[in-house]
């Protein structure tokens, strides 16, 4: 949700000002106590501690007036703010300040792990209770707990100030709370660690390389408090004091902050680049060519643009696969990134280079026209590919029928006439008067069932050539040319069976250009067919059918081939055969 | 003559039983698939076996298949293959594949009985069968293409029966003419043709098929 800029600037400063006045305080403390501060005793040392916790907060203001690590960002500065609290449980501090320090002292590292797993989306409930956890032990046990029942006075610091919260004055309840806390401390921090391990583990290659940089060194601040929790446990103290740790921590905070800002350079550098979009792409790009702008100005040569189908048919328009620029399925390679226009994701960027939502929408903005040329361009395509299909899965339900008609024919028909032929003549032979009206009502029955074999005969062969599919284009051809009434002069060079969609297609339009029923003396006709490659060629000259080429271009058609009409005596049919 | 019968059809079969059994022909055994066929030739010693070319299971060639294994077995059994539909390639290339006593036949034959006697009879002399329909239509092709202009319309006739299998004598015999004139005309169509002459009947009739064909 959209924040207005005026209570973006208001809350910055804000951190600013709490950030600048806690680090005075600090600083001052520390000078005080001749800079008794972050486990140290010199002014370096002191310094060192400061300018991380000043690093930090600033690191936090900046990503609090950022769009995407607001939340990130507060957090970051809030843990930059309590490092430079842990100073202030000096016995010289005002009550208040001493108070705060006791409290607030361990809950840094809490936060800036917050802040990490903020940082890259939303909170898993796993994350949710370790933080909930670590905030807990920090705040509620070390921080709160204790300082109800913590009295300076006889627990061994005579000097401090008196604290103003006391309830109970109880010496041995708050031992025992702060060495339950230091106890704890090594087993939140490892929580915390596994919690960004697993974030890493699971997040995707493009955002894996963005995460990795500051989560690795979040890892490693981590596992240095882990340690100095075990070092104050191993010499029964109640918080480590160790210097070369504490000045280890801040290094680590201050390399915190660089990391930080690594994924906004990167960023930067896209977008940067991505504004030469706008130039190379208001000239629209040829098809496919769009993927390949926006690759190179991503400097990913294996970005593309790939596009939701829409399923027409279907009648809705939810989306099924994902198709090429040029109509072709398609799977990513590697990162999906929608790109949308208002609510609608108009294309997908398949890619490997960091990319945020926000590039992807200048995207969809600057290329707009080449989007929109691209993506109906593909669809146009994807919808002829499956057209095509459909159409050859009809002509082979067809073909298929016009096989099984066949031999139902066969089988069925034809036997039962044989059986009948065989009757009648049976039933001629068993009569004794050759020549009774019986007998010529038998012959002429006999002739009738003759007729009707011939003729069924010759539907059966009309459906579907018996040589066509036993031994293919060559044979059906060759057997086409015997039983055609006028002579065809046949030259043929297949030397092997091509796809049996391919050869039906070819034996049907050949059928089709040479079905004359009657022959004039002199009209032959030429049939010469060969292969060349993956490309099936037949020739037909001579008196031929061209008043209807509909039903022959539909079959060729449907396979992808063509066919030509050379002038009224010839035709050209092409058909792709590869398997 | 002594003959077994091949057809998955019990009644066309049986009819084709009691049709033969009128004429005089001993019918010593009905079979209906493959294995009883080459079970019942071998027992039975047959003079011819008629087999539809179509048989159970898939319906498509175990009559062909069949044949072979009769011929392997006693290639002086005749068998009469019966089909529904015709194809030169296939009568050739049963020609080619057995040495004599093969027949091809349009399974609507069966009915004219003096049609089947007669190629049962030529099946038993080691002779050949090539149904009429085949050679008709490879003649009537040739004529109209002109390539057989230089025959007479006789040596036409004698050229047809011959691609039909029959022998000279038989020739002479549906012809009416004498044995010396039909080797004659034979001599003539050899020679017009340009076709080498081989004694061998079987020969014969594949050489004349395959001129038909053109090829």
């Amino acid at each position: 949700m959209p924040v207005a800029v005026g209570r973006i600037r208001l809350r910055q400063a804000l951190v600013l000002l709490t950030g600048a006045a806690v680090g005075a305080e600090s600083a001052h403390l520390a000078f005080q106590t001749n800079w008794y501060a972050f486990g140290g005793t010199s002014w370096w040392s002191a310094l060192l501690g400061l300018s991380a916790g000043a690093a930090v907060v600033a690191t936090g203001v900046v990503e609090l007036g950022s769009q995407r690590n607001r939340t990130a960002g507060a957090l970051l500065a809030a843990a930059g703010i309590t490092w430079m609290v842990t100073v202030w449980d000096d016995p010289a501090a005002p009550a208040w300040i001493f108070l705060a320090g006791r409290m607030l002292g361990t809950v840094w590292p809490v936060l800036v792990a917050h802040s990490l797993v903020r940082r890259f989306g939303g909170l898993s409930r796993g994350e949710r209770a370790t933080l909930a956890l670590a905030y807990a032990i920090t705040v509620g046990v070390d921080g709160l707990a204790e300082a109800l029942v913590f009295n300076p006075a006889t627990n061994g610091c005579a000097d401090c100030p008196a604290n103003p919260l006391l309830l109970v004055d109880a010496p041995g309840a708050a031992t025992g709370l702060q060495q339950a806390a230091t106890l704890a401390g090594p087993i939140w921090t490892v929580l915390l660690i596994a919690a960004l391990a697993i974030r890493l583990v699971r997040s995707t290659s493009a955002g894996r390389r963005l995460e990795l940089p500051i989560t690795a060194v979040g890892m490693t601040l981590l596992a240095l408090v882990a340690a100095g929790y075990v070092r104050a446990v191993a010499r029964r103290l109640p918080e480590t004091d160790d210097a070369a740790l504490w000045a280890a921590e801040a290094g680590l905070l201050l390399m915190l902050c660089l990391a930080a800002g690594w994924p906004a350079i990167a960023l930067t550098r896209t977008r940067h680049r991505l504004a030469h979009l706008v130039v190379q792409a208001s000239a629209v790009p040829p098809i496919g060519g769009l993927g390949r702008v926006i690759g190179t100005v991503l400097q990913d040569p294996t970005a593309r643009l790939l596009y939701p189908q829409r399923d027409t048919t279907q009648g809705d328009m939810t989306e099924r696969e994902l198709i090429d620029p040029d109509g072709g399925r398609a799977e990513p390679h590697a990162e999906l990134t929608p790109i949308t226009r208002g609510s609608d994701i108009v294309a997908y960027l398949d890619h490997r280079s960091p990319l945020l939502d926000h590039d992807t929408a200048l995207i969809a903005q600057v290329a707009r026209l080449s989007l929109d040329n691209e993506r109906l361009h593909a669809e146009r395509i994807a919808r002829l590919h499956e057209l095509r299909a459909s159409r050859v899965r009809i002509v082979d339900e067809a073909d298929r029928e016009r096989r099984r008609l066949e031999r139902d024919l066969h089988d069925g028909a034809q036997q039962r006439l044989v059986s009948l032929a065989l009757g009648l003549r049976l039933a001629d032979v068993a009569d004794e008067r050759p020549d009774s009206p019986a007998a010529t009502v038998l012959a002429e029955a006999e002739a009738e069932v003759a007729a009707a074999l011939t003729a069924l005969r010759a539907i059966a062969r009309g459906l579907y050539p018996r040589e066509l599919a036993d031994e293919g284009l060559a044979a059906a051809l060759e057997t086409f040319a015997e039983s055609d009434p006028t002579p065809v002069d046949l030259e043929l060079d297949l030397p092997a069976r091509v796809r049996s969609d391919v050869e039906s297609a070819a034996y049907f339009a050949v059928a089709h250009f040479l079905a004359t029923p009657v022959y004039e003396p002199g009209s032959g006709r030429a049939i010469r067919a060969w292969q060349e490659g993956e490309q099936l060629y037949l020739h037909l000259a001579g008196s031929m059918r061209i008043d209807d080429v509909t039903p022959a271009e539909d079959r060729v058609g449907a396979l992808g081939g063509a066919v030509q009409l050379i002038d009224t005596g010839s035709i050209r049919i092409e058909l792709p055969c590869a398997s | 003559m002594r003959v077994v019968i091949a057809d998955d059809e019990v009644l066309l079969r049986e009819g084709l039983a009691r049709l033969l059994a009128e004429v005089g022909v001993e019918v010593i055994a009905l079979v209906g698939d493959r294995a009883s066929l080459v079970r019942a030739v071998a027992l039975d010693h047959p003079d011819v076996a008629i087999v539809d070319i179509k048989m159970p299971p898939t319906h498509t060639n175990e009559g062909l298949a069949a044949s072979a294994d009769i011929k392997r077995h006693d290639p002086r059994v005749g068998v009469l293959l019966l089909s529904h539909y015709l194809d030169s390639r296939y009568a050739v290339g049963l020609l080619e594949e057995h040495a004599g006593g093969i027949g091809y036949l349009l399974k609507e034959r069966v009915s004219h009985v003096q049609v089947l006697v007669d190629a049962l009879q030529r099946l038993a002399d080691g002779e050949s069968v090539v149904d009429p329909t085949i050679v008709s239509r490879l003649l009537t092709r040739q004529q109209r293409s002109g390539r057989l202009d230089e025959l007479s319309d006789r040596e036409r006739e004698v050229l047809a029966l011959m691609a039909e299998g029959q022998s000279n004598a038989r020739i002479a015999e549906s012809l009416s003419l004498s044995g010396k004139t039909v080797e004659r005309h034979v001599g003539h169509i050899f020679t017009k043709l340009d076709l080498a002459e081989s004694p061998d009947q079987h020969r014969r009739v594949l050489a004349v098929l395959a001129w038909l064909r053109g090829r």
